[in-house]
């Protein structure tokens, strides 16, 4: 009695049986999961059951139709259906088992599983997109800025050599103008093909040791024109304890430097530019290496304030003429891990702040072992530096400082030199090859050609950013060279040398 | 003359299928995804000349495979509409096998084969990817927009009575 109990409770509570006549009318029902009444065609209760009539022809045959959602007469379910066509002894039937619950649990299950693949999927597609549109965007550009810089060199080819014709000076003017023109589409050229570059990721930082003040050096004399004729102030300021070797990509951090600069230039007509260049500690190996560039200028319009994004595109800012610069300096910081600010509000000039995470080149230069290779410190030497740049004379100065021993004198150019020689005696003449008046290379063919010994005898280290002119002025008499940019010990090592070699010479 | 054919949307789950039939039935759209489990049959009588005929539509749930359907849900099928999704590769990078086995398998069901979800992507790209991936497409659909999705129903329901 009990199973009839039971099976009543939970079997019968969960199953419909519905027969029907062979022209698809219901001839009985138990109205266990859904109401429904004798007569009924069963068509009229669910689209589904149109399917049903459609079968009902073919005699003896079971169907099985797995999770059926129907709503008939506001009952909503989701059932297996068992047909059976029905045959000359039996009508047929249909019995419903109710699945409605599992249903419901599956379509949870099933909906978080389908949601997170069409998420997964949808974000990879995104990416895919991101990928290819860069990558024809980068290939346009690299094929354009080519097909441009061709045509473009011939026509700066030609104008050469149209202004070696003879022409009035109004011609020669307009040429003048012509090429500047022409430059400045190379130089845009040339950004172009440098932000797709940097954009398709082909732009590798080469790291190598650089000096800073070099760096100030050569930025001090490619201003100086536009200083002469723009009339304004420049003022590099670099911190004293700043680490005077850095490890980056030389080449990129003057494109930087370069790029902001003409900014600042271009956009300030009257007042300052000011470069300062900082260091922070980070370890024992490496600097945070900082630097801001401050103008007086127009300034950028307050929507661009603050906003770096805004250039890491190809976009310009709305500055006309302000070209792909500031695009190119973002994403090279962005390489070398760098941060960029810049404050900037229309007519109260711009302030842009670098800051490049560097290694320092001192640890090498600071080795004790090192140091204590080189005697300098035993004898009383007379120094004279050369150099027209005080920033130079102030590094070398600062590399030998820690010997006191050293008395330094300095001079501005060759004239100087020899003027300074005839009238005090040095043991060694630290030469920069490029200087105003009379180079490096001139003075010390003077020197060595000198009548007086005392004078033509004195060593003399050549310091030279051209170091494949080294034979040529061996030739001339000088005893070494350091190549810019040079370490301490670089320095220090060549100087070691001469008097090594003075002291073999004297024990023969 | 009345008749009654029933017809199958079939394809990959997430592609439209169901927003395609409530597009089509209800001309009405939803941007929330909701699961089918089962299937779920809605009819419509359309207009062919002077014949009228009613769709049986079996909206069954998303399956990767063909052969992993139900064939009860297949039983008495006139046509077959096969969705895929523009924007998602997996849902038509086996699009030729599908359709070769329904072919070999019901060659005398009706089939068409749409791209639905066209507004989310530009047609022009599209047409590139499915010259590459060799894609057969009758109709490219939207059911978010309502592009094409009368059209591909009463084409289908053309060809079933013909
Ligand atoms: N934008 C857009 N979304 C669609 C379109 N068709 C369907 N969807 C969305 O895609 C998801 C899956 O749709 P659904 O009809 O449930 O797919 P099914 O699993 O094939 O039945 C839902 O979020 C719909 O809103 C369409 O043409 N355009
Ligand atoms: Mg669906």
């Amino acid at each position: 009695m009990i199973t009839e109990f039971l099976k009543e409770k939970y079997i019968n509570s969960k199953c419909q049986i519905i027969v029907i006549g062979h022209d698809g009318r219901i001839t009985e029902t138990d109205n266990y999961l859904f109401e429904t009444n004798k007569g009924t065609q069963i068509s009229n209760l669910h689209p589904f059951f149109e399917t049903i009539n459609h079968l009902l022809p073919d005699k003896n045959k079971e169907h099985v139709f797995h999770c059926v959602n129907l709503e008939i007469n506001g009952v909503k379910g989701n059932y297996n259906i068992v047909f059976f066509s029905g045959s000359d002894a039996l009508n047929p039937y249909l019995i419903f088992y109710d699945f409605t619950e599992n249903c419901d649990y599956l379509q949870t299950i099933v909906q978080r599983r389908n949601d997170s693949i069409i998420a997964l999927e949808t974000q990879l597609l995104k990416e895919k997109q991101h990928i290819s549109e860069k990558k024809f965007k980068n290939k346009f550009l690299a094929n354009i800025s080519h097909d441009l810089k061709t045509p473009l060199g011939a026509v700066l080819g030609f104008l050469e050599i149209l202004d070696k014709t003879p022409l009035n000076n109004e011609q020669k003017d307009l040429i003048n103008t012509i090429r500047k023109s022409g430059n400045h589409i190379k130089s845009l050229i040339d950004d172009l093909l440098d932000l797709s570059k940097i954009e398709a990721g082909e732009l590798k930082i080469n790291y190598n040791t650089f000096s800073v003040y070099d760096l100030i050096n050569h930025i001090q004399k490619i201003y100086t024109p536009i200083l002469a004729s723009k009339n304004l102030l420049f003022n590099p300021v670099i911190q004293q304890n700043i680490p005077p070797f850095l490890v980056c990509d030389k080449t990129r951090i003057l494109q930087i430097f370069i790029n902001l600069l003409d900014n600042a230039f271009k956009f300030t007509n009257e007042g300052s530019v000011s470069l300062n260049i900082t260091s922070k500690t980070i370890n024992e190996n490496s600097v945070e290496f900082n630097f801001s560039i401050t103008d007086t200028g127009i300034g950028f319009p307050d929507a661009k304030q603050n906003s770096i994004n805004s250039f890491t595109k190809f976009h310009q800012t709305d500055i006309e003429g302000s070209g792909l610069g500031l695009s190119i300096v973002t994403k090279l910081v962005e390489n070398m891990n760098g941060k960029m600010q810049i404050l900037s509000g229309v007519k109260q000039g711009t302030c842009v702040q670098v800051s490049i995470p560097m290694q320092t080149a001192n640890g090498i230069v600071e080795n004790p072992s090192i140091n204590q290779k080189i005697p300098l410190t035993e004898t009383c030497l007379q120094i004279l530096i050369a150099d027209d740049n005080e920033v130079n004379i102030t590094l070398i100065k600062k590399m030998l400082k820690e010997y006191p021993n050293l008395t330094i004198e300095t001079a501005k150019n060759g004239v100087e030199v020899l003027e300074i020689v005839k009238q005090k005696y040095f043991d060694l003449i630290l030469m920069d090859i490029e200087m105003p008046e009379m180079n490096g290379f001139e003075a010390s063919r003077k020197i060595k050609t000198h009548p007086n010994p005392t004078i033509s005898n004195i060593p003399i280290i050549a310091i030279t950013a051209n170091a494949a002119e080294i034979e040529k002025y061996t030739l001339a008499g000088i005893s070494g060279y350091v190549s810019k940019p040079f370490l301490k010990q670089d320095l220090l090592i060549a100087i070691e040398k001469i008097f090594v070699e003075n002291l073999r010479k004297m024990n023969i | 003359m009345l008749s009654l054919k029933k017809i199958v949307l079939v394809g990959h789950f997430g592609v439209g299928k169901s927003s395609l039939i409530r597009r089509f039935v209800k001309n009405s759209f939803s941007d929330d995804y909701l699961v089918t489990v089962g299937v779920h049959i809605v009819k419509k009588t359309v207009q062919i000349n002077n014949d009228e005929i009613t769709l049986i539509i079996w909206d069954i749930e998303g399956k990767e495979d063909m052969q992993k359907l139900r064939p009860s849900f297949l039983l008495g099928t006139s046509g077959f509409i096969y969705v895929f999704d523009a924007t998602r590769e997996s849902t038509y990078i086996n699009l030729s096998d599908e359709i070769n086995y329904i072919e070999t398998h019901y060659p005398k069901i009706n089939l068409l084969t749409v791209a639905n979800k066209i507004d989310l992507i530009e047609k022009n790209t599209f047409i590139k990817i499915a010259e590459n991936n060799k894609l057969k497409i009758d109709y490219f659909s939207s059911a978010k927009t309502g592009e094409n999705v009368e059209l591909i129903f009463n084409d289908l329901a053309k060809n079933l009575i013909k």
